[in-house]
């Protein structure tokens, strides 16, 4: 049906032309071409009517090259003795060769053909569409536009762009590309996972751009044979893992609340320390050496309820990366893993909006143009009713405790113009935890984001933008009115940045830029909360720094086989005044003995800098169009530091900047690996080892304190680490089945022999890290029955973590006492865990104004008792063991999301 | 739906979350030794020493002693003193150490081994201003200090808890060879005491505090209705004041056996310890000696001080048989559980009862009255 339409509309719009009203110089010579010549001629006549006509002489086709010189019009010529002539746009006379064979062979580029396309499938995929303007003395040309959902006019990141037989490129977080290719004839085909493949015939005269639109992949009953989606094999980076959020969604998560964070640990490489913590580890790396961005802004502490939750909204994110081993090196400041969330920028086609209502939390999302579709906003939050949950707990220590928090994001986008775009993200989390009604715990991330996104040209654009990130918490305590305190942390971060894109030409692609962060870090205070008590005020003094870095890197397509990704960044780093700092005598272990003076610096005053290259080498190479080898080197360097002495995260954590004596922790990372996609059901498989050291990740000595200490260098001890592994995937990101598998094998190491820090762990030998989990087995799997009804299943394996164990005991202080192991030499029992759900969708009628889906599943589902934690303690004088668990049984969860 | 996902989560949240571990057995170091106590200087003063080896987890014996140990100590200017060996591996003797010195703890183990202490000076503890308490619904008991020249700041406490307790049913008598007699006047078994001792490392420090005040520091609670009340309750508080790294031993020590369990608790530090061996580096000590003056307060607390503070009442394990006394003699010669009790002042019949309702001795500590008491 379709064909015949526009088989119609096209045989109209030819007769059109036919019907001259006035005849011109050039309809007249082509009235005598036509007696003269076995051929018929169309044309628009109003178009050609300026064509001026001179005398000329030759064959047919000499005569209309003159004529037709130096104008912009362009003739084609069929077989069936049709020529027609058309400005600008030339047109594809023929179908490529072997157009009924889904994979389509490399088109001819010869610009100059014939005949009309009596054989359209569908529309789009059959024009060909004009690239820029013909002329020029380059044999390439740069194409570039923004690739969107076609739904909602979301721009869509990491979509492989690729020019069938040539380059493949990614579009960036703007969902923007640039892609250079020789001028002519060219298949296009761009991929993104969860969208239907498109494929766009292009004839690039000259630099131009091509916008696109995807439409949401249906997925039909009937088998697909799905063809060569994105994936590892082609792409330049390594150790990069993208969950977009539809995928997030199908994961089953605790009490039905989707989880960012928690979703990373299906992932290979991603460990925690238990469920319910919150903080992860990425190929042995400390929880304080993860990154992790939301829209440019950093977040310091993303959770909620001591980390049971994210404290990101799902519904606003379109998306995340984790990088963990090449790190393009426009990022910095963490060595172990960069998180990159980004939100949604707001439907651009009409108000539309979400609310979820699930045991725990609420939420709700609206979204929509602003005016016009140029302007869009996104805005989300969660809020908590948890108070209920710890009503119910039949513990003395849960009487009078009162939880609750939300989390807010707000996103605006506006584009002014081609070429100038400006996004605008706020996000604030609260969290407050009353114990007992007499302490209360608070802490508040308050974040900003501009970000304007300027092109200079289709090959080259800047990003500048500017970012403000805040995290504060607050405990009270009120227990006993003499010393009623109050105690604060603070950590403040301002930064500016300018990154820049340029790709001159089809091999290269430079990224380069700087970036500014300043930092202030309120270390802590404590306050008498009212005036009985006799808590003397404590107030640490402000620690202030700024880091700068600048980067260079190039992608570089040496052969159409190999490519190569150096990059360069270089980060300078000043701890400044005011401040007073203690003078030790060298090499002996600091205390309060070996003190010798103490300096005080002024405010602004530089008190040590800390500067430093970082290497970012990564290479490919493609063994053949289904299979590659990459390698990649990495180095990194930190300039923060978390300080905590618990094995989980806690909201009490706090951040230190790096001083003279808390040196930046430095990483390095090899790592190498295969990837392939065997057959043609779009299963990828790949594997990557890796090797990674570490330097002055932060220890502590035996009784630190670790709150309020303002001499802290007394107290800390410098670690080197070690890490080493390979991660197995096999991964099926698409069909009615489709989810991954994963094993990882991996071990963590630390040292303590810093000669300045007076003791020893281990004797001064490698001890496997808290976070040391040599055997991890994940699996994540989705099954869609219907366009309606999907189960998800996911389980983990993983061996228990390490512990310090008691072997011995005495008695002491009229009870017996424990004697520990070595650090972490013992384990707790292995973890394993398998969890269920189902979403149910309503019907998918267009014109329902209200769109609702159900989830419910259960958690643990096996039921097992997975210790997170193994203690001692003294009880009727003697010592007993026990083991403690988080979501020891089976847990039901039921939620129910609406979209309108 | 609501209530079964509440009792479910429940369950997994707080409930079920806990359940006993045993640790696998674990080869141990049999090479530490543990030493307990503090180099106490002052006039006349009890120093007192235990020591004893590591056991491993499964041993359930209370101690394993070390003994024949030579145990002395040194001050800073050469002075020795010797501290004798007493049993069970108790080394004491009532010394009279100056104030103003250093001192360190010597010991030699009967297998050779050489161990001391650190040289530290002492740290003068300042008097307990008061020891009170409150009774909320149990007896909660309080300590109270403060050091005028701000220098103490590390404290720890021990205590020594003395209680007067009565047999449920009062005797005179005795039975000695088939003869009901009166007891001689200074062995009645109606009033025992018993001592017990503090079990957990109560220590605080008041280094945030601008003065160096001790309020309301928390020493023991007793459950209500606690026979440690039923009659007069006595407390002896000693108080050591402590260096910073004395303190960093305790609350390690206290932290790594009674504060685990919960999400956010510290990981197990290593015990740092100011003793070490001086003839074997492998051997190890667990302990730290502080050398200090120690302070003392008694308070006491009379049942009748106190809101109502029920007592057991044991008549019902303690049926009384009132019958002629020929056959309550015959009775008590057949049983030896039963003991007299006393005559009926109207019918002249001999009451019996079982031993444990009329001599304290049995279950109530001894029938010799403290010195202090």
């Amino acid at each position: 049906m379709k064909k015949i339409i526009s088989l119609a509309s096209l045989v109209f719009l030819l007769s059109h032309c036919l019907f001259a009203q006035s005849r011109s110089p050039f309809d007249s010579l082509i009235s005598v071409l036509e007696r003269n010549h076995p051929f018929t001629f169309y044309y628009d006549k109003t178009q050609t009517a300026k064509i001026p006509v001179v005398a000329v002489d030759g064959s047919l086709d000499d005569v209309i090259k003159k004529i037709l010189e130096g104008t912009e019009f362009i003739y084609t010529k069929d077989e069936k003795g049709r020529i027609f002539i058309s400005k600008g746009i030339s047109f594809n006379t023929k179908l490529p060769k072997d157009y009924f064979i889904p994979k389509i062979s490399n088109a001819n580029t010869d610009s100059i053909f014939n005949a009309s396309q009596d054989n359209v499938v569908a529309k789009m995929e059959n024009i060909i569409y004009t690239i820029g303007v013909k002329g020029g003395t380059t044999s390439t040309a740069v194409m570039s536009g923004y690739v969107r959902d076609a739904s909602n006019g979301e721009p869509l990141s990491a979509a492989t762009v690729s020019i069938e037989g040539g380059r493949t490129v990614s579009t960036d977080g703007f969902g923007f590309y640039s892609i250079t290719a020789p001028k002519g004839r060219h298949i296009l085909k761009v991929s993104s996972i969860g969208m239907k493949e498109l494929i766009r015939q292009i004839n690039m005269l000259g630099n131009g751009r091509l916008e696109m639109e995807m439409k949401e992949e249906v997925r039909s009953l009937k088998t697909i044979v799905v063809a060569q989606k994105q994936s590892n094999v082609r792409g330049m980076q390594m150790g990069v893992e993208r969950l977009s959020i539809k995928t997030i969604k199908q994961i089953p998560a605790i009490f039905g609340e989707t989880d960012l964070m928690r979703s990373l640990l299906t992932l290979p490489g991603v460990t925690s320390v238990g469920e319910g913590t919150a903080g992860y580890n990425v190929r042995g790396g400390a929880t304080d050496q993860n990154l992790i961005l939301l829209n440019e802004m950093t977040l310091f502490n993303p959770t909620h309820l001591f980390g049971f939750f994210s404290a990101v909204d799902p519904e606003v994110v379109r998306g995340l990366e984790l990088y963990k081993s090449a790190i393009p090196e426009k990022f910095g400041g963490r060595i172990s893993s960069i998180m990159d969330v980004s939100t949604r920028d707001g439907n651009s086609k009409k108000l539309t909006g979400t609310a979820g209502l699930g045991p725990l939390t609420s939420k709700f999302t609206l979204e929509g143009p602003l005016g016009s579709e140029k302007t869009t906003f996104l805005a989300g939050g969660r809020l908590t009713y948890s108070n209920w949950l710890l009503k119910e707990i039949p513990d003395p220590a849960f009487k009078n405790s009162k939880a609750s928090f939300y989390d807010m994001m707000l996103h605006f986008s506006h584009t002014f113009s081609e070429k100038d775009r400006i996004f605008l993200s706020a996000y604030t989390s609260n969290d407050k935890f009353k114990l007992n009604a007499d302490s209360t715990y608070g802490y508040v991330n308050q974040n900003m984001s501009v970000k304007w996104k300027h092109s200079f040209s289709n090959k080259f654009y800047s990003v500048f933008s500017t970012v403000v990130n805040k995290y504060n918490y607050i405990v009270e305590g009120r227990s006993n009115p003499l010393d009623a305190f109050n105690i604060g942390f603070g950590v403040q971060q301002l930064g500016a940045k300018a990154d820049f894109k340029y790709t001159p030409d089809n091999k290269h692609d430079i990224n380069f830029g700087v970036q500014h962060l300043l930092y202030n870090l309120k270390p802590g205070e404590i306050q008498p909360l009212d005036k009985a008590s006799i808590i003397k005020p404590k107030i640490l003094e402000n620690e202030k720094a700024t880091e700068t870095s600048i980067y260079l890197g190039d992608q570089y397509g040496i052969t159409e086989k190999l490519s190569i990704q150096a990059g360069l960044r270089y980060s300078y780093y000043q701890y400044l005044g005011p401040q007073e700092i203690y003078q030790y005598k060298p090499g002996e272990p600091r205390n309060e003995t070996t003190v010798v003076d103490s300096v005080a610096y002024n405010k602004g005053q530089l008190i040590k800098p800390y500067h430093g290259p970082e290497i970012r080498i990564s290479a490919r190479y493609l063994l053949s169009s289904k299979s590659s080898l990459k390698f990649s080197y990495n180095t990194l360097r930190q300039y923060i530091h978390m300080i905590t002495n618990t094995t989980a995260i806690s909201p009490t954590d706090i951040w230190k900047l790096s001083d003279p004596f808390v040196k930046p922790q430095e990483g390095e990372q090899f790592s190498a690996g295969f990837y392939t996609q065997p057959g043609n059901k779009g299963i990828e498989l790949s594997v990557e080892a890796y090797f990674k050291r570490t330097k002055n990740y932060l220890d502590y000595k035996s009784g630190a304190q670790l709150i309020l200490n303002q001499a802290i260098e007394r107290d800390v001890i410098n670690t080197k680490g070690k890490a080493y592994g390979f991660e197995f995937l096999v991964k099926k990101p698409t069909g009615k089945l489709n989810g991954w598998l994963s094993y990882t094998f991996s071990r963590t190491f630390l040292k303590v022999d810093d000669p300045a820090s007076g003791e020893t762990i281990n004797n001064g030998g490698f001890y496997p890290a808290n976070f040391d989990k040599p055997n991890v087995v994940s699996l994540v799997s989705n099954y869609r029955f219907s366009q309606r009804f999907s189960i998800s299943l996911s389980s983990t394996y993983s061996t228990g973590r390490p512990i310090t164990m008691p072997i011995g005991t005495f008695n002491m202080g009229g009870a017996p006492r424990v004697y520990y192991s070595e650090r972490n030499a013992f384990r707790i029992p292995d973890f394993f865990r398998t969890d269920l759900s189902m979403t149910l969708d309503g019907n998918h009628k267009v014109t329902q104004k209200v769109h609702n889906s159900w989830t419910m599943g259960i958690y643990n589902l096996t039921g097992r008792d997975n210790p997170y934690s193994v203690y001692f303690i003294l009880e009727d004088g003697a010592i007993k063991g026990y083991q403690l668990s988080v979501f020891a049984t089976a847990i039901p969860f039921i939620s129910f999301n609406l979209k309108f | 739906m609501k209530r079964l996902l509440t009792i479910l989560i429940i369950c997994a949240v707080i409930v079920n979350c806990k359940k006993p571990f045993d640790p696998p057995q674990a080869a141990l170091d049999e090479a530490v030794l543990v030493i307990e106590g503090t180099i106490a200087v002052g006039d006349k003063v009890e120093n007192i020493f235990t020591l004893s080896k590591l056991r491993t987890l499964q041993d359930n014996a209370k101690r394993t002693p070390e003994l024949k140990a030579k145990v002395s100590i040194s001050s800073a200017n050469g002075n020795s003193w010797v501290i004798s060996e007493s049993g069970k591996g108790i080394y004491k003797s009532v010394l009279s150490l100056p104030e103003n010195s250093s001192y360190k703890l010597m010991i030699q183990t009967a297998n050779g081994k050489q161990y001391e202490s650190a040289l530290e000076k002492a740290i003068i503890t300042p008097a307990i201003d008061s020891v009170t308490w409150k009774q909320p619904d149990g007896l909660d008991l309080y300590v109270h200090a403060h050091d005028q020249s701000n220098n103490t700041r590390y404290y720890r406490w021990e205590y020594i808890e003395t209680f007067e307790r009565h047999s449920w049913i009062q005797s005179e008598l005795d039975f000695v060879n088939g003869q009901v007699i009166s007891r001689p006047l200074g062995d009645q078994i109606y009033s025992c005491w018993k001592d017990d001792s503090s079990k957990s490392i109560i220590i605080n420090n008041t280094v945030s505090l601008s003065n160096d005040v001790v309020s309301y520091q928390p020493l023991t609670s007793i459950y209500r209705s606690n026979d440690k009340l039923s009659v007069r309750y006595s407390i002896l508080v000693k108080q050591i004041g402590m260096t910073k790294e004395a303190y960093n031993f305790w609350s390690i020590l206290k932290k790594n056996t009674e504060l685990t369990g919960t999400l956010f608790d510290p990981q197990p530090s290593k015990m740092p310890s100011n003793i070490r061996c001086t003839n074997d580096d492998t051997r190890k000590a667990v302990g730290y000696i502080s050398v200090a003056r120690i302070t003392e307060k008694r308070i006491f607390i009379r049942n009748s001080a106190m809101n109502v503070w029920p007592s057991q009442n044991e008549d019902d394990n303690c049926p009384v048989i009132s019958k002629r006394p020929a056959e309550s003699i015959a009775l008590l010669k057949k049983d030896t559980t039963l003991a007299p009790a006393y005559f009926e002042t109207l019918s002249g019949a001999l009451v019996i009862a079982s031993r444990y309702c009329v001599d304290c001795r049995l279950t109530k500590g001894t029938n010799t009255k403290p010195s202090f008491w």
